[in-house]
């Protein structure tokens, strides 16, 4: 069949991917600007005290042994330690990862609900009223920066009516520790423990809101020009004519009209992976993107490398899974 | 069966008003096979999309009537029409792959179709019901095009496949809009055919939009002459193209190539539908306009002694009716 052979060969293109990755990943720390023996020894350091750091760090050594250093520990599954802390980058993604993972996928069901709504209703009301609101909410979304909206939202819905809890992170104070999964929203569930759930989807609330309210506004344009094309297309006129009830007329035009908006769901998720470090950093997150900003500041080069590739990891598995999610829903490239 | 009264038609665009329809008539009797011919543009499928309720916006109706059965289409909610297309009135499409669904398998779309006019069924009735559809379009081998998808079918079949969607609640009244213009020209007669055969086998009506007056020649009881969004002339087919009263309908049966004739050429272009002419739309191109073709509006007239036979032409009414050019001096003088 064809659709298994088009997987077949989507497959075969992730080594290639990866290998891409980690090499532009290795590539780009080594070009940013900043010595991290100097942040790491601190700037009253003496020039002797600089080269002990930059030795025993292993800076001094040329950059293919220190690639291939690299990719060997990434073969066994070791990402290197933080310059600062001395942890291991491993065991820290999979605390993080988890968190962002979560927050971003609410985020982004938030602005799926929210956008999309906007732009199919601009889509169909077309030129008349409906169509004239909805643009402008969308324009005004997406000219609010996700960091005002997370502070707007902290002020009104924390600070003057409480009805969100402050900004401190996932779930506060808390003598919850995370596991097996790492997503608190599933291992509270797991131990069926329901008022940590509630406690942690209460703070999801706000970044989740700041984060879905801004990208809705991505998501109400794609679907609003996708959405308009396809209520133009004449199969939706046909489907008029054929007297079918005004729902299943959008339902058709949707089915034509949602490969675009998957794809730019999944560029979306792959974006905001690493792209999220503002809000995340607002509410004290200790996430990904955090973390990356956090380490950039500090030239902690295995850091930085860290969550670059798991950002671009998850972006690949991502856009896999979407690319076949699209094949499988479309009949066009299933069969033939 | 179906009489359409004045019908007047507008989209708003940035340039101006679009005058696509402008006080069209005509009338389709039971069992009749009715054929809108013009070129391009000249407001054949804005008309019958007014009719049918398929204009959107920013187009928009601004008069007349369409009484079908005692209903006027025109004048009934949305709804209730919505519930007489596809069930008393089947449109044809020009496209066949465009009308269908693309992501919806053939089977799907029958389903759809039929429960939105007759409620709740089950996927096998409905199924049935498509076979059957599909086997009175001529379709062999209807199980395999019914689970298959739009892309699979051949131009010929996605055009069966529509017409047996447009047939299958047994509708009274067709409407088909340039049925065969996608389709190889070997396919179009056996469309064409089975159109005809779906017609007179059951006693329909259909009103055929087509810009090949061969089609209207053989397959059409009348003929509507549009031009610039108007009516310019209508009659039996028999009689309008043995002897065609207006100048256009003269010069677009000129047009049609025939054996040791030289071809006729229509010189000059359709007026634009924003600054809409206030005369004859047709008058600056006619090579017999009078004065006052450019400046008054022909209404219509009975071409003399002939039942149904009309034609909206200074040139033949008025010469025929001297109490027209009276009034066309009254006009004049009051202008």
């Amino acid at each position: 069949m064809k659709a298994i052979r088009i997987i077949g060969k989507r497959l075969l293109l992730i080594p290639i991917s990866v290998f891409a990755l980690v090499t532009l990943c290795f590539a780009l720390v080594q070009i940013i600007p900043g010595d991290p023996a100097i942040t790491v020894a601190g700037s009253y350091a003496s020039p002797q005290e600089i080269a002990r750091v930059r030795t025993e760090l292993g800076l001094d050594r040329p950059w293919h042994e220190r690639y291939l250093a690299y990719v060997g520990g990434l073969l066994q599954g070791d990402l290197g330690r933080s310059l600062f802390t001395g942890r291991p980058i491993t065991s820290e993604l999979a605390r993080r990862v988890p968190a962002t993972l979560q927050l971003i996928t609410l985020a982004l069901l938030v602005s799926w609900i929210l956008g999309l709504s906007l732009g199919v209703a601009g889509a169909y009301f077309r030129g008349s009223w409906p169509d004239r609101v909805t643009r402008g909410m969308i324009t005004v979304l997406q000219s609010v920066p996700d960091f005002l909206l997370s502070l707007l939202l902290i002020f009104v819905l924390y600070f003057m009516w409480q009805l969100a809890p402050a900004p401190v992170g996932q779930l506060g104070l808390s003598s919850f520790t995370p596991g097996p999964t790492g997503f608190l929203l599933i291992d509270t569930l797991l131990r069926g423990d329901m008022a940590t759930f509630l406690q942690a989807l209460h703070h999801l609330m706000l970044p989740v809101l700041s984060l879905g309210i801004v990208y809705s506004a991505y998501l109400g344009r794609v679907g609003r020009s996708s959405m308009t094309k396809a209520m133009q297309s004449r199969q939706v006129e046909f489907a008029r004519a054929c007297g079918l009830p005004e729902w299943r007329v959008v339902q058709y035009a949707f089915l034509e009209a949602r490969a675009p908006i998957l794809t730019y769901t999944a560029i979306l998720f792959g974006a905001l992976v690493g792209g999220a470090s503002i809000t995340e950093t607002i509410f004290a997150w200790q996430g990904v993107g955090q973390w990356g900003l956090e380490s950039i500041l500090k030239v902690d080069i295995p850091v930085i490398q860290g969550v670059i590739l798991v950002s671009g990891m998850v972006s690949i598995l991502v856009y896999l899974f979407l690319d076949v999610l699209v094949m499988l829903l479309d009949p066009r490239v299933r069969y033939e | 069966m179906l009489e359409v009264e004045n019908v007047t038609t507008r989209f708003r665009s940035r340039r101006g008003v679009v005058h696509a329809v402008n006080g069209v008539s005509f009338r389709v009797g039971s069992s009749e096979i009715v054929g809108i011919v013009g070129e391009s543009g000249c407001g054949k499928s804005a008309t019958i999309r007014s009719v049918l309720g398929l204009i959107q916006p920013p187009g928009e109706i601004v008069g007349g009537r369409a009484v079908f059965d005692g209903t006027d289409l025109l004048a009934i909610p949305a709804g209730a029409l919505r519930r007489l297309r596809g069930s008393e009135i089947g449109f044809v499409a020009q496209n066949p792959f465009g009308s269908l669904n693309p992501i919806l398998s053939v089977a799907a779309q029958f389903h759809n179709l039929i429960v939105a006019h007759r409620g709740r069924l089950s996927r096998k009735q409905t199924r049935d019901m498509a076979l059957q559809a599909l086997q009175s379009v001529g379709i062999s081998g209807p199980e395999r095009v019914l689970d298959g998808y739009a892309h699979e079918l051949s131009g010929g079949m996605a055009q069966r496949v529509v017409i047996g969607m447009a047939t299958v609640l047994g509708p009274r009244l067709l409407v088909a809009d340039e049925p065969t213009t996608a389709l190889d020209m070997t396919i179009q007669r056996q469309i064409l055919d089975l159109l005809q055969d779906l017609v007179r086998k059951r006693e329909r009506s259909m009103i055929l939009v087509t810009h090949d007056l061969g089609v209207v020649a053989q397959y059409c009881d009348r003929v509507v002459v549009m031009y610039a969004g108007k009516v310019i002339e209508t009659g039996p087919t028999a009689q309008v193209f043995a002897r065609p009263a207006h100048p256009y309908t003269q010069a677009l049966l000129g047009s049609v190539p025939r054996r040791g004739e030289e071809i006729g050429i229509l010189a000059g272009r359709v007026p634009s539908l924003i600054d809409y002419p206030p005369g004859c739309a047709f008058s600056n191109r006619c090579v017999h306009a009078l004065d006052r073709c450019a400046r008054i509006v022909p209404a219509s007239r009975p071409v003399a002694g002939e039942d149904g036979w009309n034609v909206s032409c200074h040139l033949v009414s008025g010469d025929a009716d001297p109490l027209s050019r009276e009034e066309d001096v009254r006009a004049h003088r009051a202008g």
